[in-house]
Parts: C-alpha cells; structure tokens; sequence
C-alpha cells in the first residue's frame, strides 16, 4: 500500500497525518502524506493556501503547535523522529535538520549580532569563542554577505531583506545539517534578490551535500531547485515525481490547473480558462477527492471514493481514479 | 485624442532635513521625475522592485500622497490633492492586501454601497440591494456575501468586493496596486481575468501596478518600468519583453523564472 520509495532516502515521512486544535475540537491539516527527500537533493511541496504545506515543515521539525495530535512516521535516516523524546529532537533540531523562513526578521534575534547568532550554533556544537567567531564570519562569507567580518557586527534591522535572507541561511548551515527545510525563502524578496538567493542555496547544497524540503506556493521557484515534486492539496498529497516530469506532464487534474495558472515571462500566454472556486479548507474538506469540486473531469465517483495515491507509471504517484486519461 | 490619464515630472520627496543649511541631507526622493500617460481603455503596468517608487505613484494618482512637484492631468484637467468629488469618483483604487482595505466591521453590502453616500450622482434611483446584487454578479459573487463581512470571505472573495466596491462609484480609471499580488495562483488567474472582462465592458482605463512579469505579459498593453524612482523604459508590452532597450529591463526579465519542464539532464543536476 505504501508506494516504494527509490533508494534508501535521507528522510521519509509515512501516513503523516497531523490534526491540530483549534477552539471547535480538532482540525485535520494533514492526511496521510508518504514522501522522501533523498540524500543531496531537493523535494519541493507546492500548495496553495490551506494546503498544510506549512504545517508539514513544522511536523518535520518537531515544532508544531501545542495540542496538535500527529500519527503516521518521519524516519530521519531509519530513525523515527515522531517516537523519539523532545531531548533527542532538541537534538536533532539544529543539528541534523535546520529551518530557513520565509521572514528572516522575525527569525533573527533582534538584539544580537549577526555574527554571534551564527557563531552561537558552532559553539553549541562545541566550537571555543575565537574559533565560532572566525567561523561564524567564514560561513557569511559563503552565505554571499559582503564585508563579512564587519557585517558580523551588525544587527539585523541594518540588514536589508536579500541580506537578512542570506543571514538565515548561513545560520541554518551553520550546524553542517544533514536536512534544510525551507519554507518559502524567496517569497518576500525582489526577483532580481530572489535569482542570486537561488543560486546560493544550489551551490551551498552541491558544496555540503545537504538535502532540502523546500515548501512554496510558486511552481516558477520550484521548478528551479526541485528534483522530487510533492503536490498537496487540502491536506493530501495529489501527485509526487520527479519535478519536471510532473510538470511536462501532470498526472493530477489540480497539477495541470495550477500549471496553466502561472503566467509566463518569456513566452506570450492569453488569460488562461481559470480555476473555479477556491482553494479547500481544511476546515470543510469537501468528501471522496477534496479537489472534485473544482476538477473539470469530475464524475460522481469523486465526490464518494476517497482516491488513493497509486503509482501509475515509474516513479510517477497520482492520487486522481482518472488518472491514466491524463496520460500524453 | 490625449491620453486620459498625464504625469508629468512627478515628484516625491519624503522626510525634512534635519539641518537647515544642508536642504537635501536626510530627505529621500522617492519619486524623482516621473512621466507616464494612461491612454482610454488602455492597461499601462508599472513594474519594479520594491523602493522603486511604483506605489508612491500610485497614491499621487488617487490623491493619498501629495506630489512635491510635477502635474497630474486626468482627462485634461489638472488634478491637485483636493479634488472634485467627480474626479475624486473618476478614479479608484484595488489595494494588495483585501483585508486591510475592507473595513471588517461592515457586511459586504454596506462596503459596496458607502460610496453612493458620498457620490450621490452615481447612486442608483431604486432598490440599492438590487444595484449591489448587481455589481456582485459582476464580479462573480452572489447573495449569500451580501450580509457577511470581511473575515467571513476569501482572499478572492474579499478582492472581488474591493473591485465592486470600486465599480459602484463607475470610475474611469482603476489604479491597481498589486491587487493580485496576494492570492493563491488560482484565484489570481480568475481575478486577472475577471479584471480584463471588466475593462472592456466598462470602457475602463487601468494602471496595474506589480512586480510579476508574467502578470503584466498577460494583462497590459504598455509597459514603464521604474527604478529608484525614475522610469528607465516605457514601451508596448511585447517590446519590453521582446527587445528591452535599457540593461535593467534586461536584468529583470533575466531574473524572472519561468516553470521549467525541460528534462534535468539537459539542464542541471
């Protein structure tokens, strides 16, 4: 039942699902989502609003809201991280897995300096003071921040975005994690800001070797620094595969919709025949396929049977009954 | 035919100084020189990056920011920060963020019709509910919003109230500023293309004002492209995006991503 995933991943997430508490009981946010990031690579997961894309990287991190109830597997490395004690996730936190934001100002520290919010994770690692401090500016270095040694000093309301985005990122490395999660970490900022943020983020993975989960709204970003595409919509998983594959040829109704949605730059398109609706509610999940209620293919099977994410050709997961009339 | 919206040499400068005998130490010049025109039925978008000056434009064009100098003419008449409740009406504002421009306390059939308190000549004789029901249908919205207010909708739901709410009081011009910016793609493309239909039935001028390329490729007919304050570029749509003449213009379409599908092997990895 569990769709097999190619070699041994770095991390794999089994029927994760996650209900969080809210004043009228609990919600459901996430429902039964399986997907690996594999060692030096990237899985992207695209969503739109209310798709739980967030909530995803917060389970992954062990950072979610009091009061949630998750049930399901995260194996970081064949070691479940749901069943281990909020020590070794402290742990692991940091260490084995880092975050980057999409607002860096709310992440950083605002009464400490750059430097010494980047050198504090060496020396929780167990680097001396002198030594965190010179490879504190070392890492903002390679985190592509000018004058390192004097923007050290710095805090960080002197930075501006693009550089307070590459603070972030020299504090998330700075651990030498094995996983990076980013939760839209170009969102914020300019294209031209966000192209060189890119960049970095790919040469810093080639360089450490890292593995990333990145979670964003923008098919344009991920189709850039995604190997693995992981769809969500309301909660579950629509389609997974490898990134350009799913994007040359979508096998769920909703991919192909979200596709045509984005207008491009370099290629004239017409105003596309656009979505109905808006995007589910986890609050209201319509039944059977959240999405048949928008789906242009919709039959009365959708609206009863739940579909189940199914392989329906190599490396490719779908989670539509029609899947195979989407085939090219 | 002159154009129906004119900027000439706009300028904004914001801050005072803070020593009398240097008049140019700590006041920025966020608008510095602005020329632009918005021909009838015509979309002109205004892209650049933030601190361009794109917004500041706007908020001189509907009156919420006062120039320092330049002229604004609308339909050949000069306009200054006070206006005439006819040109203030002619000319109406879609904001990014719907939440924070609707006011929360008011069920979407109020926000609609408060204009028509202001702008008499444009209220409807009859039945107002039937006027609202109306605008609602235009923008794709039905009865059952009429009494819920903001929180209560959608972001897409909440945008197609402001564009109503911008339509009861049956302006000429519609100053959008990022007004697609924050919604989900989905509903993003139905606002755009709701916004292109409302255009041509209201013989309606636009400046669409976004930093999204592939926004502006699909919905304007001109493009200016601004950069600290200064338009380095204006030009038809498929030339900025065919032959840009200035290296920023350059830069930024080199900057902006497309989806990429093309098979990795060929690419990267």
């Amino acid at each position: 039942m569990t769709p097999p995933l190619t070699d041994s991943p770095l991390l794999l997430v089994e029927h994760l699902s996650v209900r969080l508490a809210g004043p009228a009981g609990t919600t459901p946010v996430l429902d039964d989502v399986s997907l690996a990031v594999r060692s030096g690579r990237t899985t992207g997961v695209i969503g739109e609003s209310g798709s739980g894309k967030s909530m995803l990287a917060m389970a992954i991190i062990g950072l979610l809201p009091e009061g949630s109830s998750t049930t399901g597997r995260i194996l970081l490395r064949e070691e479940d991280l749901l069943g281990a004690d909020e020590k070794r996730r402290r742990q692991v936190r940091g260490r084995e897995i880092s975050m980057i934001f999409q607002d860096p100002l709310s992440a950083l520290n605002p009464s400490q300096r750059i430097g010494r919010q980047v050198g504090e994770i060496l020396r929780r690692n167990g680097s001396g003071r002198g030594a965190a401090a010179r490879a504190a500016v070392d890492l903002m270095a390679q985190a592509g921040i000018p004058d390192p040694a004097v923007r050290a000093h710095d805090y960080p309301h002197q930075f501006s975005g693009g550089m307070r985005q590459r603070a972030m990122i020299a504090l998330a490395v700075a651990g030498d994690p094995a996983l990076v999660l980013a939760d839209e970490p170009t969102t914020a900022l300019d294209v031209t800001v966000q192209a060189r943020i890119l960049r970095l983020l790919r040469a810093l993975q080639q360089e450490r070797q890292m593995s990333m989960l990145m979670v964003s709204h923008d098919l344009r970003v991920m189709s850039h620094v995604a190997h693995d595409l992981v769809v969500l919509y309301a909660g579950r998983v629509c389609e997974r595969g490898p990134s350009r594959q799913v994007l040359r040829s979508p096998r769920h109704p909703y991919t192909k919709a979200l596709a045509a949605s984005v207008p491009a730059v370099r290629t004239r398109s017409d105003l596309v025949a656009p979505l109905p609706g808006a995007p589910a509610s986890p609050l209201a999940r319509p039944s059977g396929c959240p999405f048949h209620p928008r789906c242009a293919l919709a039959r009365p099977r959708c609206a009863t049977e739940v579909p189940a994410l199914r392989e329906i050709a190599p490396e490719r997961f779908s989670a539509c009954h029609f899947a195979e009339e989407l085939a090219p | 035919m002159t154009s129906l919206l004119q900027v000439n040499d706009l300028r904004v400068t914001f801050g005072r100084p803070r020593r009398p005998w240097r008049p140019r130490a700590g006041r920025v010049e966020a608008v510095a020189g602005v020329d632009l025109t918005v021909g009838r039925r015509e979309t002109l978008a205004l892209v650049g990056e933030s601190g361009s000056g794109k917004t500041t434009v706007a908020r001189c064009v509907v009156g919420l920011a006062r120039p320092t100098a330049g002229g604004i003419r609308f339909d050949g008449t000069p306009l200054a920060t006070r206006r005439p409740p006819a040109l203030r009406r002619s000319i109406q504002m879609v904001f990014q963020d719907p939440r924070s421009s609707l006011n929360p306390r008011m069920p979407v059939r109020r926000i609609i019709a408060e204009g028509w308190g202001v702008h008499p000549e444009v209220a409807p004789d009859g039945h107002r509910t039937k006027a609202v029901l109306a605008l609602l249908d235009q923008v794709g919205l039905d009865a059952t919003v009429l009494d819920r207010r903001p929180a209560e909708l959608s972001g897409g739901q909440c945008q197609r109230v402001s564009l109503a709410r911008a339509l009861a009081l049956r302006p000429r011009l519609l100053v959008c500023d990022e007004a697609v910016s924050a919604l989900d793609v989905s509903v993003q493309a139905q606002v755009l293309r709701l916004l292109a239909d409302l255009r041509d039935r209201h013989d309606l001028s636009i400046l669409f004002i976004t930093h999204d390329l592939g926004v502006v490729r699909q919905i304007a007919d001109r493009v200016a492209v601004m950069r600290r304050g200064e338009i380095v570029e204006t030009a038809g749509v498929d030339e900025v995006f065919e032959a840009p003449k200035h290296a920023y213009t350059q830069e930024l379409l080199d900057a902006a991503l497309d989806i990429e599908v093309a098979d990795p092997a060929e690419v990267d990895r």
